[in-house]
Protein backbone atom coordinates (compact mmCIF):
# COMPACT_ATOMS: atom_id res chain seq x y z
CA UNK A 1 0.00 0.00 0.00
CA UNK A 2 2.69 2.56 0.87
CA UNK A 3 4.53 1.62 -2.33
CA UNK A 4 1.44 2.31 -4.46
CA UNK A 5 0.70 5.55 -2.69
CA UNK A 6 4.26 6.76 -3.09
CA UNK A 7 4.45 5.65 -6.71
CA UNK A 8 1.21 7.45 -7.55
CA UNK A 9 2.30 10.59 -5.76
CA UNK A 10 5.58 10.75 -7.66
CA UNK A 11 3.77 10.13 -10.95
CA UNK A 12 1.37 12.99 -10.28
CA UNK A 13 4.24 15.21 -9.29
CA UNK A 14 6.18 14.47 -12.48
CA UNK A 15 3.10 15.10 -14.58
CA UNK A 16 2.36 18.36 -12.81
CA UNK A 17 5.82 19.86 -13.07
CA UNK A 18 7.30 18.50 -16.29
CA UNK A 19 7.19 21.47 -18.63
CA UNK A 20 7.13 24.12 -15.92
CA UNK A 21 10.87 24.81 -16.13
CA UNK A 22 12.24 27.33 -18.57
CA UNK A 23 15.62 26.25 -19.88
CA UNK A 24 17.75 28.98 -21.40
CA UNK A 25 17.94 28.52 -25.20
CA UNK A 26 21.02 26.51 -26.08
CA UNK A 27 22.54 29.36 -28.06
CA UNK A 28 22.22 31.66 -25.02
CA UNK A 29 23.81 29.27 -22.54
CA UNK A 30 27.36 30.68 -22.79
CA UNK A 31 26.06 34.16 -22.02
CA UNK A 32 23.88 32.83 -19.18
CA UNK A 33 26.92 31.19 -17.63
CA UNK A 34 29.09 34.28 -17.91
CA UNK A 35 26.40 36.46 -16.42
CA UNK A 36 25.71 34.01 -13.66
CA UNK A 37 29.36 33.83 -12.70
CA UNK A 38 29.77 37.59 -12.75
CA UNK A 39 26.70 38.08 -10.64
CA UNK A 40 27.52 35.30 -8.28
CA UNK A 41 29.57 36.96 -5.60
CA UNK A 42 27.30 39.79 -4.71
CA UNK A 43 24.79 37.50 -3.10
CA UNK A 44 27.09 34.68 -2.22
CA UNK A 45 28.35 36.41 0.86
CA UNK A 46 24.87 37.06 2.10
CA UNK A 47 23.62 33.54 1.44
CA UNK A 48 26.61 31.71 2.74
CA UNK A 49 26.85 33.94 5.76
CA UNK A 50 23.27 33.25 6.66
CA UNK A 51 23.66 29.55 6.27
CA UNK A 52 26.86 29.22 8.13
CA UNK A 53 25.73 31.61 10.81
CA UNK A 54 22.52 29.85 11.49
CA UNK A 55 23.89 26.35 11.16
CA UNK A 56 26.81 27.12 13.39
CA UNK A 57 24.47 28.69 15.89
CA UNK A 58 22.40 25.56 15.87
CA UNK A 59 25.44 23.46 16.50
CA UNK A 60 26.82 25.71 19.19
CA UNK A 61 23.88 27.17 21.05
CA UNK A 62 25.83 27.79 24.21
CA UNK A 63 28.52 30.18 23.03
CA UNK A 64 30.31 31.52 26.05
CA UNK A 65 31.62 35.04 26.50
CA UNK A 66 35.36 35.42 26.03
CA UNK A 67 37.85 38.27 25.91
CA UNK A 68 37.57 39.90 22.51
CA UNK A 69 40.69 39.35 20.39
CA UNK A 70 39.72 42.30 18.18
CA UNK A 71 39.25 46.04 18.32
CA UNK A 72 36.08 47.81 17.26
CA UNK A 73 35.99 50.36 14.46
CA UNK A 74 32.74 52.25 13.91
CA UNK A 75 31.62 52.77 10.31
CA UNK A 76 30.61 56.42 10.03
CA UNK A 77 29.04 57.31 6.68
CA UNK A 78 27.50 60.74 6.46
CA UNK A 79 23.73 60.72 6.19
CA UNK A 80 23.44 56.94 6.01
CA UNK A 81 21.00 54.98 8.12
CA UNK A 82 19.44 51.57 8.32
CA UNK A 83 20.80 48.05 8.25
CA UNK A 84 24.54 47.99 7.53
CA UNK A 85 26.64 45.48 5.63
CA UNK A 86 30.41 45.82 5.19
CA UNK A 87 32.60 44.06 2.67
CA UNK A 88 36.33 44.31 2.05
CA UNK A 89 38.42 43.52 -1.02
CA UNK A 90 41.66 43.81 0.92
CA UNK A 91 43.02 45.18 4.16
CA UNK A 92 42.45 48.78 3.01
CA UNK A 93 39.69 48.77 0.44
CA UNK A 94 36.14 48.22 1.54
CA UNK A 95 32.54 49.04 0.76
CA UNK A 96 29.53 49.51 2.98
CA UNK A 97 25.82 49.43 2.22
CA UNK A 98 23.02 50.75 4.37
CA UNK A 99 19.44 49.66 3.73
CA UNK A 100 16.66 51.64 5.29
CA UNK A 101 13.55 49.64 4.48
CA UNK A 102 10.04 50.29 5.69
CA UNK A 103 6.86 48.26 5.66
CA UNK A 104 5.66 47.63 2.14
CA UNK A 105 9.13 47.16 0.73
CA UNK A 106 9.97 50.85 0.31
CA UNK A 107 13.74 51.12 0.79
CA UNK A 108 16.35 53.83 0.76
CA UNK A 109 19.88 52.75 -0.04
CA UNK A 110 23.26 54.23 0.82
CA UNK A 111 26.66 53.18 -0.44
CA UNK A 112 30.10 54.16 0.83
CA UNK A 113 33.70 53.09 0.50
CA UNK A 114 36.97 53.26 2.38
CA UNK A 115 40.55 53.12 1.19
CA UNK A 116 42.19 53.28 4.61
CA UNK A 117 40.96 50.15 6.29
CA UNK A 118 37.76 51.73 7.57
CA UNK A 119 39.26 54.67 9.42
CA UNK A 120 37.28 56.99 7.14
CA UNK A 121 34.32 56.38 4.82
CA UNK A 122 32.87 58.52 2.05
CA UNK A 123 29.52 58.42 0.31
CA UNK A 124 29.33 57.06 -3.22
CA UNK A 125 26.47 58.18 -5.45
CA UNK A 126 24.24 55.34 -6.50
CA UNK A 127 22.65 54.75 -9.88
CA UNK A 128 18.88 54.71 -9.96
CA UNK A 129 17.76 51.57 -8.20
CA UNK A 130 14.37 50.00 -7.78
CA UNK A 131 13.12 50.89 -4.33
CA UNK A 132 12.63 47.32 -3.27
CA UNK A 133 14.73 44.66 -1.68
CA UNK A 134 18.06 44.80 0.04
CA UNK A 135 21.15 46.34 -1.48
CA UNK A 136 24.11 44.00 -1.58
CA UNK A 137 27.56 44.69 -2.97
CA UNK A 138 30.50 42.66 -4.14
CA UNK A 139 33.59 44.54 -3.12
CA UNK A 140 36.64 45.13 -5.25
CA UNK A 141 39.56 47.53 -4.73
CA UNK A 142 38.10 50.17 -7.03
CA UNK A 143 35.04 48.34 -8.16
CA UNK A 144 31.72 47.24 -6.87
CA UNK A 145 28.98 45.15 -8.31
CA UNK A 146 25.69 45.95 -6.66
CA UNK A 147 22.22 44.60 -6.93
CA UNK A 148 18.98 44.44 -5.04
CA UNK A 149 17.59 41.20 -3.71
CA UNK A 150 14.22 40.48 -5.19
CA UNK A 151 15.15 42.04 -8.50
CA UNK A 152 17.91 39.93 -9.97
CA UNK A 153 17.65 41.58 -13.36
CA UNK A 154 19.04 44.82 -11.94
CA UNK A 155 22.77 44.70 -11.38
CA UNK A 156 25.08 47.69 -11.60
CA UNK A 157 28.84 47.78 -11.81
CA UNK A 158 31.43 50.46 -11.23
CA UNK A 159 35.12 50.13 -11.91
CA UNK A 160 36.18 53.62 -10.90
CA UNK A 161 35.16 53.80 -7.28
CA UNK A 162 31.59 54.82 -8.02
CA UNK A 163 32.18 57.74 -10.41
CA UNK A 164 30.40 55.95 -13.22
CA UNK A 165 28.11 52.95 -13.31
CA UNK A 166 26.88 50.62 -15.98
CA UNK A 167 24.03 48.17 -15.83
CA UNK A 168 24.54 44.52 -16.51
CA UNK A 169 21.67 42.71 -18.11
CA UNK A 170 21.03 39.33 -16.57
CA UNK A 171 18.70 36.60 -17.60
CA UNK A 172 16.44 36.99 -14.62
CA UNK A 173 17.53 33.71 -13.18
CA UNK A 174 17.49 32.77 -9.55
CA UNK A 175 18.74 35.32 -7.10
CA UNK A 176 20.37 32.64 -5.00
CA UNK A 177 23.89 32.13 -6.23
CA UNK A 178 27.14 30.59 -5.13
CA UNK A 179 30.74 31.69 -5.56
CA UNK A 180 32.00 30.84 -9.03
CA UNK A 181 34.20 27.83 -9.42
CA UNK A 182 37.86 28.83 -9.52
CA UNK A 183 38.96 26.19 -11.97
CA UNK A 184 41.78 28.35 -13.24
CA UNK A 185 44.01 30.30 -10.94
CA UNK A 186 47.09 31.69 -12.62
CA UNK A 187 49.47 28.80 -12.98
CA UNK A 188 47.10 26.07 -11.81
CA UNK A 189 43.86 24.59 -12.95
CA UNK A 190 41.78 21.46 -12.54
CA UNK A 191 39.31 19.81 -14.85
CA UNK A 192 36.50 17.54 -13.75
CA UNK A 193 36.04 14.06 -15.08
CA UNK A 194 33.35 12.12 -13.27
CA UNK A 195 34.60 10.75 -10.00
CA UNK A 196 38.04 12.33 -10.31
CA UNK A 197 39.66 15.59 -11.32
CA UNK A 198 42.89 16.32 -13.14
CA UNK A 199 45.28 19.05 -12.02
CA UNK A 200 47.51 21.03 -14.38
CA UNK A 201 50.41 23.42 -13.95
CA UNK A 202 51.49 26.14 -16.34
CA UNK A 203 55.08 27.39 -16.14
CA UNK A 204 54.25 30.32 -18.44
CA UNK A 205 51.06 31.73 -16.93
CA UNK A 206 48.65 29.82 -19.04
CA UNK A 207 50.31 29.47 -22.43
CA UNK A 208 51.08 25.81 -21.97
CA UNK A 209 49.81 23.30 -19.43
CA UNK A 210 51.27 20.12 -18.03
CA UNK A 211 49.10 17.46 -16.42
CA UNK A 212 49.94 16.46 -12.85
CA UNK A 213 49.74 12.93 -11.51
CA UNK A 214 48.04 11.28 -9.78
CA UNK A 215 44.46 12.50 -10.35
CA UNK A 216 42.69 14.16 -7.45
CA UNK A 217 39.15 13.76 -6.13
CA UNK A 218 35.77 14.61 -7.65
CA UNK A 219 34.68 18.19 -8.28
CA UNK A 220 38.04 19.58 -7.16
CA UNK A 221 38.80 23.30 -7.20
CA UNK A 222 42.09 25.15 -7.02
CA UNK A 223 43.02 27.25 -4.01
CA UNK A 224 46.17 29.37 -4.10
CA UNK A 225 47.55 31.36 -1.18
CA UNK A 226 47.89 35.12 -1.54
CA UNK A 227 51.69 34.85 -1.67
CA UNK A 228 51.41 32.26 -4.49
CA UNK A 229 53.54 29.83 -2.51
CA UNK A 230 50.85 27.27 -1.74
CA UNK A 231 48.57 25.69 -4.31
CA UNK A 232 45.93 23.14 -3.43
CA UNK A 233 43.24 21.09 -5.07
CA UNK A 234 40.23 20.73 -2.80
CA UNK A 235 37.87 17.92 -3.76
CA UNK A 236 34.23 18.02 -2.83
CA UNK A 237 33.04 14.44 -2.63
CA UNK A 238 34.47 13.48 -0.24
CA UNK A 239 36.23 16.59 1.02
CA UNK A 240 39.95 16.02 0.56
CA UNK A 241 43.00 18.17 -0.07
CA UNK A 242 45.95 17.65 -2.41
CA UNK A 243 49.01 19.87 -2.42
CA UNK A 244 49.98 20.90 -5.94
CA UNK A 245 53.56 21.31 -7.08
CA UNK A 246 54.95 21.55 -10.61
CA UNK A 247 56.08 17.94 -10.16
CA UNK A 248 52.72 16.47 -9.24
CA UNK A 249 49.94 16.16 -6.68
CA UNK A 250 50.31 14.93 -3.13
CA UNK A 251 47.37 13.84 -1.00
CA UNK A 252 47.22 15.47 2.41
CA UNK A 253 45.95 13.80 5.60
CA UNK A 254 42.20 13.61 6.01
CA UNK A 255 40.52 16.93 6.65
CA UNK A 256 38.23 17.37 9.66
CA UNK A 257 34.90 15.61 9.16
CA UNK A 258 32.21 17.80 7.68
CA UNK A 259 34.51 20.55 6.41
CA UNK A 260 32.66 22.36 3.65
CA UNK A 261 34.90 22.40 0.56
CA UNK A 262 33.36 25.65 -0.64
CA UNK A 263 34.61 27.39 2.48
CA UNK A 264 38.21 26.22 2.38
CA UNK A 265 40.84 28.81 1.49
CA UNK A 266 44.64 28.76 1.32
CA UNK A 267 45.91 30.95 4.12
CA UNK A 268 49.64 30.57 3.49
CA UNK A 269 52.45 28.75 5.30
CA UNK A 270 50.86 25.43 4.41
CA UNK A 271 47.58 26.28 6.08
CA UNK A 272 43.97 26.00 4.99
CA UNK A 273 41.29 28.17 6.53
CA UNK A 274 38.07 26.24 6.89
CA UNK A 275 34.75 26.01 8.66
CA UNK A 276 34.18 22.75 10.50
CA UNK A 277 30.70 21.99 11.85
CA UNK A 278 30.79 21.83 15.62
CA UNK A 279 34.31 23.27 15.83
CA UNK A 280 33.94 26.50 13.94
CA UNK A 281 36.44 28.38 11.82
CA UNK A 282 40.08 27.53 12.13
CA UNK A 283 43.29 26.73 10.34
CA UNK A 284 44.24 23.20 9.32
CA UNK A 285 47.96 22.73 8.96
CA UNK A 286 49.92 19.52 8.69
CA UNK A 287 46.94 17.39 9.66
CA UNK A 288 45.99 19.42 12.73
CA UNK A 289 42.97 21.70 12.96
CA UNK A 290 43.27 24.70 15.29
CA UNK A 291 40.16 26.85 15.80
CA UNK A 292 40.59 30.61 15.75
CA UNK A 293 40.45 32.23 19.20
CA UNK A 294 36.95 32.76 20.58
CA UNK A 295 34.75 34.30 19.39
CA UNK A 296 36.42 34.48 15.97
CA UNK A 297 35.88 30.75 15.51
CA UNK A 298 32.12 31.40 15.51
CA UNK A 299 32.41 33.24 12.20
CA UNK A 300 29.86 32.25 9.63
CA UNK A 301 31.76 32.92 6.45
CA UNK A 302 35.58 32.92 6.41
CA UNK A 303 37.19 34.38 3.30
CA UNK A 304 40.84 34.93 2.43
CA UNK A 305 41.21 38.08 0.32
CA UNK A 306 43.63 38.56 -2.54
CA UNK A 307 46.16 40.30 -0.29
CA UNK A 308 45.98 37.55 2.32
CA UNK A 309 43.72 39.34 4.79
CA UNK A 310 40.95 37.25 6.30
CA UNK A 311 37.38 38.46 6.60
CA UNK A 312 35.03 36.81 9.06
CA UNK A 313 31.29 37.37 8.83
CA UNK A 314 30.03 37.00 12.35
CA UNK A 315 26.64 35.62 13.41
CA UNK A 316 25.59 39.04 14.70
CA UNK A 317 26.04 40.52 11.22
CA UNK A 318 29.31 42.32 11.88
CA UNK A 319 32.46 41.83 9.87
CA UNK A 320 35.91 41.22 11.33
CA UNK A 321 39.03 41.68 9.19
CA UNK A 322 42.55 40.64 10.12
CA UNK A 323 44.88 37.68 9.86
CA UNK A 324 46.45 34.79 11.70
CA UNK A 325 49.36 36.89 12.85
CA UNK A 326 47.73 40.30 12.59
CA UNK A 327 45.39 42.54 14.51
CA UNK A 328 41.68 41.80 14.03
CA UNK A 329 39.27 44.72 13.53
CA UNK A 330 35.52 44.47 13.93
CA UNK A 331 33.42 46.96 11.92
CA UNK A 332 30.36 48.07 13.81
CA UNK A 333 27.24 50.11 13.22
CA UNK A 334 27.34 53.75 14.40
CA UNK B 1 32.64 28.16 -25.39
CA UNK B 2 31.76 27.07 -28.91
CA UNK B 3 28.22 26.89 -30.18
CA UNK B 4 26.63 23.51 -29.68
CA UNK B 5 26.40 20.89 -32.37
CA UNK B 6 22.85 19.85 -33.24
CA UNK B 7 22.96 16.71 -31.06
CA UNK B 8 23.45 18.84 -27.96
CA UNK B 9 20.28 20.79 -28.58
CA UNK B 10 18.34 17.58 -28.96
CA UNK B 11 19.91 16.10 -25.88
CA UNK B 12 19.28 19.30 -23.95
CA UNK B 13 15.64 19.45 -24.93
CA UNK B 14 15.07 15.80 -24.19
CA UNK B 15 16.47 15.71 -20.67
CA UNK B 16 16.22 19.15 -19.08
CA UNK B 17 12.71 18.88 -17.68
CA UNK B 18 13.21 15.40 -16.30
CA UNK B 19 16.32 16.32 -14.35
CA UNK B 20 14.86 19.63 -13.17
CA UNK B 21 11.78 17.85 -11.82
CA UNK B 22 14.03 15.50 -9.84
CA UNK B 23 15.94 18.37 -8.31
CA UNK B 24 12.73 20.20 -7.49
CA UNK B 25 11.46 17.19 -5.58
CA UNK B 26 14.76 16.93 -3.74
CA UNK B 27 15.35 20.62 -3.01
CA UNK B 28 11.76 21.80 -2.71
CA UNK B 29 12.64 24.98 -4.59
CA UNK B 30 11.53 25.38 -8.20
CA UNK B 31 13.90 28.24 -9.08
CA UNK B 32 16.86 26.48 -7.50
CA UNK B 33 16.09 23.31 -9.40
CA UNK B 34 16.00 25.22 -12.68
CA UNK B 35 19.21 27.09 -11.88
CA UNK B 36 21.20 24.00 -10.95
CA UNK B 37 19.92 22.01 -13.88
CA UNK B 38 20.91 24.87 -16.15
CA UNK B 39 24.39 24.92 -14.64
CA UNK B 40 24.77 21.17 -15.13
CA UNK B 41 23.83 21.43 -18.79
CA UNK B 42 26.22 24.38 -19.24
CA UNK B 43 29.02 22.18 -17.96
CA UNK B 44 27.94 19.48 -20.37
CA UNK B 45 27.98 21.95 -23.23
CA UNK B 46 31.53 23.01 -22.37
CA UNK B 47 32.70 19.42 -22.67
CA UNK B 48 30.17 18.16 -25.16
CA UNK B 49 32.60 16.68 -27.71
CA UNK B 50 33.84 14.33 -24.98
CA UNK B 51 30.60 13.77 -23.08
CA UNK B 52 28.56 12.91 -26.16
CA UNK B 53 30.77 9.87 -26.59
CA UNK B 54 29.82 8.55 -23.14
CA UNK B 55 27.45 5.63 -22.94
CA UNK B 56 25.05 7.70 -20.85
CA UNK B 57 25.54 11.46 -21.30
CA UNK B 58 22.28 12.12 -19.45
CA UNK B 59 23.63 10.18 -16.50
CA UNK B 60 26.68 12.45 -16.46
CA UNK B 61 24.52 15.57 -16.39
CA UNK B 62 22.24 14.05 -13.77
CA UNK B 63 25.20 13.27 -11.57
CA UNK B 64 26.63 16.78 -11.92
CA UNK B 65 23.22 18.30 -11.19
CA UNK B 66 22.78 16.15 -8.11
CA UNK B 67 26.27 16.97 -6.88
CA UNK B 68 25.46 20.65 -7.26
CA UNK B 69 22.15 20.17 -5.48
CA UNK B 70 23.67 18.27 -2.60
CA UNK B 71 26.39 20.85 -2.20
CA UNK B 72 23.94 23.71 -2.52
CA UNK B 73 21.53 22.21 -0.05
CA UNK B 74 24.27 21.73 2.48
CA UNK B 75 25.47 25.30 2.09
CA UNK B 76 22.22 27.12 1.72
CA UNK B 77 19.83 24.98 3.68
CA UNK B 78 18.80 27.91 5.77
CA UNK B 79 19.37 30.76 3.37
CA UNK B 80 17.15 29.25 0.72
CA UNK B 81 14.08 29.85 2.79
CA UNK B 82 15.22 33.27 3.85
CA UNK B 83 16.07 34.56 0.41
CA UNK B 84 13.17 32.89 -1.31
CA UNK B 85 10.88 35.08 0.72
CA UNK B 86 12.62 38.18 -0.62
CA UNK B 87 12.87 37.53 -4.32
CA UNK B 88 10.40 37.81 -7.12
CA UNK B 89 8.61 34.73 -8.31
CA UNK B 90 9.24 33.86 -11.93
CA UNK B 91 6.69 31.10 -12.24
CA UNK B 92 3.18 30.63 -11.01
CA UNK B 93 3.11 29.27 -7.52
CA UNK B 94 2.31 25.60 -7.30
CA UNK B 95 -0.97 24.64 -5.80
CA UNK B 96 -1.07 23.04 -2.33
CA UNK B 97 -1.90 19.66 -3.84
CA UNK B 98 1.09 19.76 -6.10
CA UNK B 99 3.54 20.64 -3.36
CA UNK B 100 2.23 17.98 -0.99
CA UNK B 101 5.00 15.69 -2.13
CA UNK B 102 7.62 18.40 -1.67
CA UNK B 103 6.37 19.07 1.84
CA UNK B 104 6.28 15.38 2.66
CA UNK B 105 9.75 14.80 1.28
CA UNK B 106 11.12 17.50 3.55
CA UNK B 107 10.33 15.20 6.46
CA UNK B 108 12.42 12.40 4.96
CA UNK B 109 16.17 12.26 5.72
CA UNK B 110 18.29 13.54 2.86
CA UNK B 111 19.85 10.21 1.85
CA UNK B 112 16.46 8.47 1.79
CA UNK B 113 15.00 11.43 -0.09
CA UNK B 114 17.73 11.24 -2.74
CA UNK B 115 17.15 7.53 -3.17
CA UNK B 116 13.39 7.96 -3.48
CA UNK B 117 13.63 10.74 -6.04
CA UNK B 118 16.29 9.00 -8.10
CA UNK B 119 14.24 5.80 -8.12
CA UNK B 120 10.74 7.15 -8.65
CA UNK B 121 11.45 10.23 -10.76
CA UNK B 122 14.83 9.40 -12.25
CA UNK B 123 13.95 5.82 -13.00
CA UNK B 124 17.22 4.53 -11.57
CA UNK B 125 17.59 1.03 -10.23
CA UNK B 126 19.11 0.10 -6.91
CA UNK B 127 22.50 -0.62 -8.45
CA UNK B 128 22.60 2.70 -10.31
CA UNK B 129 21.69 4.66 -7.18
CA UNK B 130 24.31 2.78 -5.20
CA UNK B 131 26.90 3.65 -7.82
CA UNK B 132 25.94 7.32 -7.86
CA UNK B 133 25.85 7.63 -4.09
CA UNK B 134 28.93 5.54 -3.50
CA UNK B 135 27.24 3.10 -1.11
CA UNK B 136 26.32 -0.58 -1.06
CA UNK B 137 23.17 -1.77 -2.80
CA UNK B 138 21.83 -3.01 0.52
CA UNK B 139 22.09 0.48 1.88
CA UNK B 140 20.05 1.82 -1.01
CA UNK B 141 17.39 -0.85 -0.50
CA UNK B 142 17.21 0.14 3.15
CA UNK B 143 16.92 3.82 2.23
CA UNK B 144 14.11 3.08 -0.18
CA UNK B 145 12.17 0.92 2.26
CA UNK B 146 12.47 3.31 5.15
CA UNK B 147 11.98 6.34 2.93
CA UNK B 148 8.80 4.96 1.39
CA UNK B 149 7.35 4.18 4.79
CA UNK B 150 8.16 7.60 6.12
CA UNK B 151 6.91 9.34 3.00
CA UNK B 152 3.70 7.35 2.94
CA UNK B 153 3.05 8.31 6.55
CA UNK B 154 3.45 11.95 5.58
CA UNK B 155 1.09 11.59 2.65
CA UNK B 156 -1.87 10.27 4.58
CA UNK B 157 -4.86 12.63 4.77
CA UNK B 158 -4.32 12.93 8.52
CA UNK B 159 -0.71 13.99 8.09
CA UNK B 160 -1.58 16.46 5.33
CA UNK B 161 -4.07 18.22 7.56
CA UNK B 162 -1.98 18.03 10.71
Amino acid sequence: MPDTLVEDEFARFAEAFTGTFRPVPAEAMPRWRRTRRRGALWLAGLGAALVAALSLNALQPAARPAPAPFTDRVVRLEGARGEMAVGFAGRSNGWVTFNDCRAGGDCEHFLGRTTDGGLTWRRVALPELPAQGRLVARPGPASALIGVTGSPTTVWETNDGGLTWRSIVTDGTSAIVVPPSREISGSWKVTHDGLESHAFHSPDRGSTWRGLEPPVGAEAEVRVSADDRDAWAIAARPTRAWRLTPEGTEAEPELPAGADPSMISAVGEGGLLMLVPGRGVGVWRGGTFTPLPAPLHEAALPIVLSDGAITLSMPDGTLIVGGEHEQWVRYTHP
Amino acid sequence: MDMPEPPFSEFYGAHFQRIAVQLYAYLGDHAEAQDLTQEAFCRALEQWPRIQRYADPAGWVRRVAWNLATSRLRRLRTAIGFLARQREQHVDGPTPDRVALVAALREVPAAQRRALVLHHLGGLGVAEIAEQEGVAEGTVRSWLTRGRARLAAQLTPEARHA
